[in-house]
Parts: C-alpha cells; structure tokens; sequence
C-alpha cells in the first residue's frame, strides 16, 4: 500500500485520485482499497476516480514559524482547497501550498495544481515531491 | 441535582510553567508527582495503586519512550504504570482510564509532563506538528499555529468578523494570567503590545499564540466510596468524555466548529442531570485563541458566530480561564489537561487565592474543562463540581 503522497503521484504524477468502493459505492479519499463502510478488502473490487485539478480556495494562511524543513520557503501561503468536484460525488478537499502568487489570496480563489518539490530532508536526503497550487492568472 | 461522583480529586501538584533549562524530564515528573501526594490525604506513595503517565514529546525531543518504567523508576513505585498518548489531549485521556480504573482500586496518580525548551524553535514546531496528519498536513509545511490560522480564517469569512476580536481574549487571559503564581506568562499586555506582535500564521499573532513551556502537573485521584479526612480539600470528578474527530482538518464538514467537543459534550450530558447555570467557571483550551469562543460556541453557551459576545459583556454568568489560560500559563503539551483541573480543583476548594471567584459553600457549583488534542481530533471533557 502506498502512503497517500505517494498515491498522488500515482499513476501519472499530476493525477489526484480517489477510489470507489464497488461493493458499495463509497469514494475513498485520500485513495485505498480497504472500504470502512462494507469491509470490502478485495483489491480487485476498487475503481480508481480521477480528481479535477482545479479547486477552490477553503481557508487559508501565511506560515511565518516553519518547521525545520521549510525554513528555506519561508514565508509561504497554504490553505485548504475544495476540489472542483462535480455533484455525482462528495465534497473533497485537502491541504496543499500555494506557490508563484504576489497579490493577496481570497476565500473562494480557483487555483490549479502544479507539480513541486515539497521539501529535502537534509542535503544527502531524500527530496519529497508532490503537488502545490497556482493562481489563476487575470 | 443527586449525581453521584466518579471519584474525588484528592491532590493537585504543579511545578512552575515556563522555561527549566536547568531541570530535567524527569525531575518535573518527580516534583509534580510528590506535591501532589503531599497535597493529599495519602502519606506516601506506597497508597498509590495505579500511576498513569502522559507526555507528547518526549520520545522525540528527549528520546526517552517506555515512560511507564521510567516513571517506577523515578518514584520508586512498584505498581503499574500506564503510558497514554492523545497529543495536548494526553492528560485528559488519563482522567478517562482513571475513570475506569478507579472502580476497582484506592488511589491513581496521574502525570502529565512535557520539556520543550532546550531545542531550536524549528524541532518544537516540527515535534508539536505529529499532532497533526503528517502525510496529508505536516509534509506541504503546515504548522499548529496555520491550522489554527485556517480556522480563524474561515471562521472571520463564514460570520463576516474581524481578526481584530482575537486580541480581547489575548489581553483578558494574560491579565488573568499575572494572579497565577505557575504561570509562564505573568505580565498583562495591552492592545498595543498584541498589536505590535508578528504574525505567526496570519491572522494569528504571537499573542495569539500559547508560549512553548516546561512543566508538569499531577493529580490524585481517589475512589469514591473511601473516606478521606474532612481537612483534605476535595472535588468531585461527576462526569468526564471523550469525543472525536478527524485528524486532518480538510477532512471536516466544518472548520468553524469542534464535532469531537459536540460529541463528548452529549455523552457528559447522559451520565449526569445538571444545569449550565451551575457553571461557574470553564477552564477552555485556548492554545489559539480563536479556539475561546469557539467552544463557547460547540458547548452551547452561544449560537454559532456569537461566541466573541461573550468578550463584550462586563458581567457575565461564568468564568473563563482564571488560570490565564493556555495562553498565559504556557502550554507543556500533556500537563495542560490537568493544569486545567488543577485550576478548577482549587476555584471549587477555595484555594485559588488571588485568582479565586465567589463560590457557594451551601450550593453546587461546577466547573467544566476542554482539553483538545491536536486541532480537536481528541476533545477531552471532564465536569467537576464542589460537593
């Protein structure tokens, strides 16, 4: 099974995926074919949902005191961001970076995922990617 | 109102909040550990039958686990210990078990005890952030404060408010803060000094923000059918739960109310009959302190959005945070929970000097505590009352 970040980059490496439960329909996310509604553990028994890539602003903030491994990046902007899902499935959002904006974020923005290094471990260490959001450029 | 107690606390031990750069881990357990049996009935700790331990960080800052044989070891106790973890919840997770506990033993000492300073600013964050989804939250840099940040600001966009009503609540816990003896924090500030602070995770300020502390704080828990001498003063536990929630905040249908608070509140209010004008005072976990009227909010003292009246009304019915809060005494993660039933425990025994309120010798009075874990994944409850 893979951890969550990983499952975003998987299969192709821009793609946010839920799963769907066959047995019961529910929608999974973040992605795993383990259902807590029905105990379905079949594997074979999940489909996989493409997420929208685009999404709305939820909440937001500026992180000033980061933890060790942002320091660099300081300040950045992150938020909660409801994707644009459409009405046949449940509302999902999800945290992430907002990257490459000068001008002030709004409640409600449209922003668009884009592929970044998140952060490295240490100069010998592993670099961790994932997906961060832009702005919609006016 | 007949509503049998749970059990009695019996002691109450705090060392000094704030910042023990010449003290250990384990030296902040033993001195709250023994000012809490001194405090109590009990004439050592041999009387003790059951101990449980709490504390958030230490495997990672001081790379100790296995804090239950620590804890034999530095007491020199040979009854069991119990090690529990529900991050800043911690301690409030021990009052459950001991809950369960007690029905078949004398006496449980709790310990609730945390050591931040020491590290870079940095590694604390990083430690105090496992409190949170580290692959969902942690890894794209979020940190306590920003998802404190988020609800604030969801909260101020949802009831169309300002961040400015933060600062009230600033300025009212560190001026109840300067009257508590334990308190990291003991100058009162004015709107000019808040003003002044730097945004930690816009629109939190510093001053919005508890202090990183050290310190500890134990209780003694006793079972309810013992006799304790009539000269050892003793509150009664009448109900405690615990509700809870995601751990990732995007998770939520809401980021403007605490659904782990609304459930343990449901459950205290089917173990016990009691009337929410009895509550004297709260003890509100105020870590941010958008989190205040919040739970004022989810407790259902005000309607959704009016929380902040409450900062507006110069007479009101309760009390909130004598202790100073989170805020001003500092928050040492898994002691802040019974710090908080410390507070309580003295208000209703009338020991809280400087700090204490009117409360009735001839009538009930009670106080309720909100000790969250993480952003209130964990909400520990716990009501207790004078008689």
């Amino acid at each position: 099974m893979h951890s969550p970040i990983q499952t975003y980059r998987n299969p192709n490496q821009l793609h946010i995926i839920a799963s769907e439960c066959q047995e019961c329909k529910n929608v999974i996310f973040p992605y795993q074919k383990h259902c807590t509604q029905c105990l379905n553990i079949d594997p074979d028994k999940f489909s996989t949902i493409n997420l929208p890539q685009t999404g709305k602003i939820y909440s937001y903030t500026t992180i000033h005191k980061p933890p060790t491994q942002f320091k660099k990046y300081t300040p950045y902007h992150v938020a909660i961001i409801q994707l644009d899902t459409k009405s046949d499935l449940p509302t999902i959002r999800l945290t992430g970076q907002i990257v490459d904006t000068h001008k002030p974020l709004t409640i409600g923005q449209t922003v668009t995922s884009v592929y970044r290094i998140l952060h490295s471990d240490d100069p010998a260490g592993h670099i961790h990617y994932g997906i961060k959001w832009q702005t919609h450029t006016e | 109102m007949k509503n049998q107690p749970q059990a009695y606390i019996t002691g109450v031990g705090l060392t000094q909040f704030g910042e023990h750069f010449d003290t250990s881990l384990e030296t902040l357990i033993i001195e709250a550990a023994l000012k809490a049996v001194k405090d109590s009935h009990l004439k050592s700790l041999k009387e003790i039958d059951l101990i449980i331990v709490a504390s958030m960080t230490a495997t990672y800052l001081q790379s100790q686990g296995h804090l239950s044989s620590l804890v034999t070891q530095l007491l020199g106790t040979s009854c069991p210990v119990l090690s529990v973890d529900a991050a800043c919840a911690s301690s409030g997770s021990a009052i459950g078990i001991a809950l369960q506990y007690i029905k078949t033993h004398h006496n449980i000492l709790i310990i609730g005890a945390e050591k931040l300073t020491d590290h870079d600013v940095t590694d604390v964050t990083s430690a105090l952030m496992r409190a949170a989804s580290y692959s969902e939250e942690g890894i794209h840099g979020v940190t306590f404060p920003g998802l404190g940040a988020l609800i604030a600001q969801r909260y101020f966009h949802e009831y169309n408010k300002s961040p400015q009503l933060l600062e009230k609540i600033a300025i009212k816990n560190h001026l109840s803060g300067s009257n508590n003896p334990i308190a990291h924090m003991r100058k009162p500030i004015n709107s000019k000094t808040y003003q002044q602070s730097p945004y930690v995770a816009d629109p939190l300020r510093l001053f919005d923000c508890a202090p990183v502390s050290d310190g500890a704080a134990a209780l003694i828990v006793t079972n309810p059918q013992s006799s304790i001498p009539a000269t050892t003063p003793t509150s009664s536990i009448l109900a405690h739960a615990q509700g809870q929630d995601s751990i990732s905040l995007h998770h939520r249908e809401t980021l403007t109310s605490f659904k782990a608070v609304k459930l343990a509140l449901q459950s205290i209010k089917q173990q016990v009959n009691f009337d929410a004008n009895q509550i004297n005072i709260l003890e509100l976990h105020d870590a941010f302190t958008i989190l205040e009227p919040i739970l004022l909010e989810d407790l259902n003292f005000y309607k959704p959005g009016t929380g902040f009246d409450y900062y507006e009304n110069d007479n009101p019915q309760f009390y909130i945070n004598t202790s100073g809060g989170y805020k001003a005494c500092g928050h040492p993660v898994a002691a802040s929970g019974l710090r908080q039933i410390s507070e309580i425990h003295h208000q209703l025994t009338q020991q809280a000097q400087d700090r204490q309120i009117n409360i009735s010798t001839s009538q009930t009075s009670l106080g309720l505590t909100v000790n969250l874990g993480g952003m209130a994944g964990t909400a520990s409850l716990t009501l207790l009352s004078n008689s």
